[in-house]
C-alpha cells in the first residue's frame, strides 16, 4: 500500500512538528533546573522550573507515530507510553491543552493532575501511561468495544522493546488473538530500556518473531523510515478493519535524546546519537518529496513556518494559562 | 575509634550492600538498571565495578519473573537483594510479593526461610504524578509476613540495610527519593549525615527520638522526619516543645516508644506522606485509643497525610496534598489550641 | 602554575549561564599527583566528568569547594608542574 501524496505531505509536516515540539521542550524543560538557580550542592533540580518532574522526549522516533497514525480516524483508539508526545501529536491531540497539561495548568488535558506521562484526550481517543506495558490491555478493551458495537474501528497499542518482556505483553497478545480483536500492537524498538540494551534483556532478536507464538502475523520494519512504517501499518490496520484480527508490528527506530531529560546516558557509546542522526527520517522523507515534485524550498519554508507558529502558540498558552487552585487537588477522584 | 564521614543516604545504602556482598558470597543484587546505571536512585552506585556482573544483575522489565526468581533463590539458601524501581510498580508483581514472599514461611509452618530484601524507591514532592510518587508502606505493612523498613537518614539507612540483608525474613526496604542526596533532586540535608566506615546494624522495631519535647509528640517516618525536625525548630521559636519520633520500621512497629512519648506529652500528631485513610496513621491512632486507660490525652489526636487522592502532577496541587513543613507547624498549633477530650484529666 | 578546569567541549550543548557542580575532590592541597590521575568528579546537568591532572605536579590550591558550583572556563584548582 503506497502512501498517497496527501499522506506523504501530512507525515512530513507532522514529523517536523513533533521534532520541533520535542526540541523546544528539551530547552524549556531545563528552565529553572540548573545552577545557579537551584539549591546548593545540586547540578540539576528535577522538581524546579515551569515544567517539573520527569520528561521523556521522542526525537528520532517520529516515523513510528506518523506511519501508523496516517491511517487512523478520530474514532480509532491510540494508547501510548511514558514517551507519548509523538503519538499524541500524530493522533491529533490539540497542542494547546496538551502543552498546558505539561505546564501543570488548569487548562491542561487533565487540569494539571496528570502531567506529561498521563495525557488523556477522549475526543481523540488518546491516552497513555507511565507504567511499562500498560498500553496493551486497554487497547484490547477499545478493540473489544468496537467489535461489540459492530464498528470497523481499530485500536493501536504502542510500547517499547523493554515492554515486550512484561507479562501484560504476552497476556494481551494471546487474548487479542483468541478473541480476534481489531488491535495493532506496535513495538517501538529504540534498542534501550533506560540503560539496558535489547540484546541483554530479550530472548529473541526480533520481537516480531514472538507473534507466531500468539497466532498472529508479526511484521518487521527494519529502518526508521516513515513510508516503510506507513506501508506495514496500512496492511495491519486494513486486516483489523476487515475483522481478521490483530497484528504485531515491530519498528526499529532511534532515540536521539536520553531516556529522560537529564539522563547523562553514560551507558551509551559517545558518538552513537551523532551517527544515528545521519539517517534522520525527516530529511529522508523530504528528499523523497522533492524528488517527486511534492516539495520545494518555498513550500518547505511555508510548512515550517506554520508549524513553528502552532508550537509557539501552544507553549505561550502553556506558560500564560492559570494554575488550578490548590484545593482543586481534592476534586475528580470520582465522577 | 570508629571513623565516620558524611554520606548521602544513597551512598550509605550502596555501602551497606557492598560490605555484605564482601562478607557473604550468597548475597547478590538484581533489578532494572542496577548495574551500569547504579540504580535509578543511586542505591547500587559503584557496585557493578566493585563486584562484577555475576553479583549485580540487570534484569529485563519482568518484575513477576525476577522477584519470583529472588524468592526461589532465597528458598535455596541465596540472599537476594531485589530492587523494584518505583514502589508504584508493585501492581505488576504483587502476587509474588504478597501471596508468596509474605506467606510461604507461615504456610510452611516456619519450615522454610526466605531471606529476601526487596528495596524500592518511594515518595513524591518533585512532580512525578500519581504513578511515580507514592509511599505505600501502609499497604505493605497491612499484609502479614513482610517486614517494612523506612529510613529517614544515611546513618539509619546503612544500619537498617545491613540488618535487612542479615535478616532471614522478607524485608521491604523503602527509601524516599527526596532524601537520597542525589545531585539532581532537591533533598533535605538532614538526611546526609555521619556514617561509620565499618559495618553495623540497627535493630528493627526500635524507633528513634530525633528531637525531645514536652508539649506534643509528632510520630513520623522517612522524608517527613526531616520536615518534622524543621517544623519543630520553628515551633520552638513559637514556644512549643515538640518531640519527634522517627519510627524507622513500620513492621515491626515500636508501639512502646509511641505510647511512652504520648504518655509524656498528652498530645499526638501523626505526620505521614502515605494516604490518610485505612493506613499507618490510623494504626497509630488506634494504638492510642486502645490504651486510653494508661495514656491521658490533653487534646484529640490529629493526623496529617495525603487526603485520599492520587498524587497530582501540578506543583500547587502536589504541594497541597503532600504535607509540607508549614502544614506540620499549623497542625501542631491547632492541636495545642484544641479542647480537652470529654472526661480527660487536667 | 597550571589552572585545572573542565574541558570546554563539555559545555558545548549547554545554555549560557548554566553552572556545573563540584561533586567530590579525590585529592587535597599539597598532594603530589601524576598526569592522568583523577583529581575530582564534577556533574554538568546530569553528566559526570572526571577532572584529570594534565601533567605531574603538586596541588597548590583548591579553588572550588565540594558542593559548590562553577562557571564555564572557571579554574577549579591550581597545579604546580614538577619536573
Amino acid at each position: 500500500m503506497n502512501a498517497s501524496d496527501e499522506h506523504k505531505l501530512w507525515m512530513y509536516e507532522k514529523m517536523i512538528e513533533i521534532r520541533e515540539y520535542e526540541e523546544t521542550m528539551a530547552t524549556v524543560y531545563l528552565e529553572g533546573k540548573l545552577p545557579p538557580a537551584i539549591q546548593r550542592g545540586l547540578a540539576f533540580d528535577i522538581g524546579s522550573g515551569p515544567v517539573p518532574g520527569e520528561m521523556h522526549l521522542s526525537a528520532g522516533q517520529e516515523p513510528v507515530a506518523v506511519g501508523v497514525c496516517a491511517h487512523l480516524r478520530q474514532e480509532d483508539t491510540v494508547v501510548g507510553t511514558h514517551r507519548p508526545h509523538h503519538f499524541a501529536i500524530a493522533k491529533g491531540v490539540p497542542l494547546k491543552p496538551m502543552t498546558a497539561e505539561m505546564f501543570g495548568k488548569d487548562t491542561g488535558l487533565g487540569r494539571g493532575k496528570g502531567g506529561h506521562m498521563h495525557l488523556f484526550d477522549p475526543s481523540h481517543k488518546f491516552s497513555c501511561s507511565g507504567i511499562i506495558g500498560a498500553s496493551l490491555p486497554p487497547a484490547c478493551g477499545a478493540a473489544f468495544a468496537a467489535k461489540k458495537h459492530g464498528k470497523d474501528w481499530v485500536a493501536v497499542a504502542f510500547f517499547g522493546d523493554g515492554a515486550s518482556n512484561q507479562g501484560s505483553f504476552h497476556e494481551s497478545l494471546n487474548l487479542a488473538s483468541i478473541w480476534r480483536l481489531p488491535v495493532i500492537f506496535v513495538c517501538e524498538d529504540n534498542k534501550y530500556a533506560i540503560s539496558v540494551e535489547k540484546a541483554d534483556s530479550t530472548s529473541v532478536a526480533w520481537n516480531a518473531d514472538r507473534a507466531s507464538a500468539y497466532g498472529m502475523p508479526g511484521v518487521r520494519v527494519e529502518t526508521n523510515d516513515a513510508m516503510e512504517v506507513y506501508e506495514a501499518a496500512g496492511a495491519a490496520i486494513a486486516r483489523a478493519r476487515r475483522g481478521e484480527g490483530p497484528t504485531l508490528l515491530e519498528v526499529r527506530t532511534d532515540r536521539y535524546m536520553g531516556h529522560f531529560q537529564g539522563d547523562g546516558e553514560a551507558y551509551r557509546p559517545k558518538n552513537e546519537v551523532e551517527e544515528l542522526r545521519k539517517h534522520d527520517p525527516i530529511p529522508l522523507l523530504g528528499a523523497h518529496l522533492r524528488k517527486h515534485g511534492l516539495l520545494d524550498d518555498a513550500k518547505d519554508a511555508a510548512l515550517r513556518s506554520r508549524v513553528s507558529a502552532r508550537i509557539a502558540e501552544a507553549y505561550e498558552y502553556g506558560r500564560t494559562s492559570p494554575y488550578p487552585k490548590p484545593e482543586d487537588a481534592l476534586l475528580h477522584v470520582f465522577n | 575509634m570508629t571513623t565516620t564521614r558524611k554520606l548521602t543516604m544513597a551512598a550509605a545504602i550502596s555501602e551497606a550492600i557492598s560490605q555484605e556482598l564482601d562478607r557473604d558470597p550468597e548475597v547478590f543484587v538484581l533489578g532494572e538498571d542496577v548495574g551500569k546505571y547504579g540504580g535509578i536512585f543511586g542505591a547500587t552506585g559503584g557496585l557493578l565495578a566493585k563486584h562484577g556482573k555475576d553479583r549485580i544483575i540487570d534484569t529485563p522489565i519482568s518484575e513477576t519473573a525476577f522477584i519470583g526468581t529472588a524468592i526461589g533463590a532465597a528458598a535455596e539458601g541465596m540472599r537476594p537483594i531485589v530492587e523494584l524501581m518505583f514502589v508504584d510498580f508493585f501492581g505488576v508483581c504483587m502476587d509474588m510479593i504478597y501471596n508468596h514472599m509474605a506467606k510461604n514461611t507461615y504456610m510452611a509452618g516456619g519450615n522454610i526461610q526466605l531471606p529476601v530484601v526487596l528495596m524500592t524507591a518511594i515518595g513524591g514532592g518533585y512532580n512525578d504524578a500519581a504513578q511515580h510518587s507514592q509511599c505505600l508502606y501502609g499497604t505493605f505493612a497491612h499484609m502479614p509476613g513482610l517486614k517494612v523498613v523506612v529510613p529517614s537518614n544515611a546513618y539509619d539507612a546503612k544500619g537498617l540495610m545491613t540488618q535487612a540483608i542479615r535478616d532471614n525474613n522478607p524485608v521491604m526496604f523503602m527509601f524516599h527519593k527526596g532524601i537520597m542526596g542525589l545531585p539532581w533532586m532537591a533533598y533535605f540535608e538532614g538526611s546526609t549525615n555521619e556514617v561509620p566506615e565499618e559495618a553495623y546494624t540497627i535493630p528493627f522495631g526500635k524507633a528513634n527520638v530525633v528531637r525531645s519535647g514536652t508539649d506534643i509528640t509528632i510520630v513520623t517516618l522517612s522524608q517527613m522526619v526531616q520536615k518534622a525536625v524543621i517544623a519543630a525548630d520553628q515551633l520552638a521559636g513559637l514556644g512549643i516543645s515538640a518531640e519527634v519520633i522517627d519510627l524507622r520500621t513500620v513492621v515491626p512497629l515500636d508501639r512502646a516508644a509511641v505510647l511512652e512519648s504520648v504518655k509524656k506529652t498528652g498530645r499526638l500528631l501523626v505526620a505521614d506522606e502515605d494516604y490518610l485513610s485505612f493506613g499507618l496513621s490510623g494504626e497509630i491512632a488506634a494504638l492510642i485509643a486502645e490504651n486510653l486507660d494508661s495514656v491521658a490525652l490533653k487534646a484529640p489526636i490529629k493526623r496529617l497525610a495525603v487526603p485520599d487522592v492520587p498524587i497530582p502532577y501540578s506543583r500547587p496541587l502536589e504541594q497541597f496534598v503532600i504535607p509540607q513543613v508549614d502544614a506540620i507547624v499549623k497542625a501542631v498549633q491547632r492541636v495545642m489550641q484544641a479542647r480537652k477530650p470529654a472526661g480527660a484529666s487536667a | 602554575m597550571i589552572d585545572v578546569a573542565l574541558v570546554d567541549d563539555a559545555w558545548k550543548d549547554v545554555d549560557a549561564g548554566v553552572e556545573a557542580l563540584l561533586d567530590t575532590w579525590q585529592v587535597r592541597e599539597g598532594d603530589a599527583v601524576k598526569q592522568g590521575q583523577t583529581l575530582a568528579v564534577v556533574v554538568l546537568v546530569k553528566t559526570s566528568f572526571d577532572i584529570v591532572a594534565p601533567v605531574d605536579g603538586i596541588i597548590e590550591k583548591i579553588l572550588v569547594a565540594k558542593e559548590d558550583t562553577f562557571k564555564r572556563g572557571q579554574a577549579l584548582a591550581r597545579l604546580k608542574a614538577s619536573g
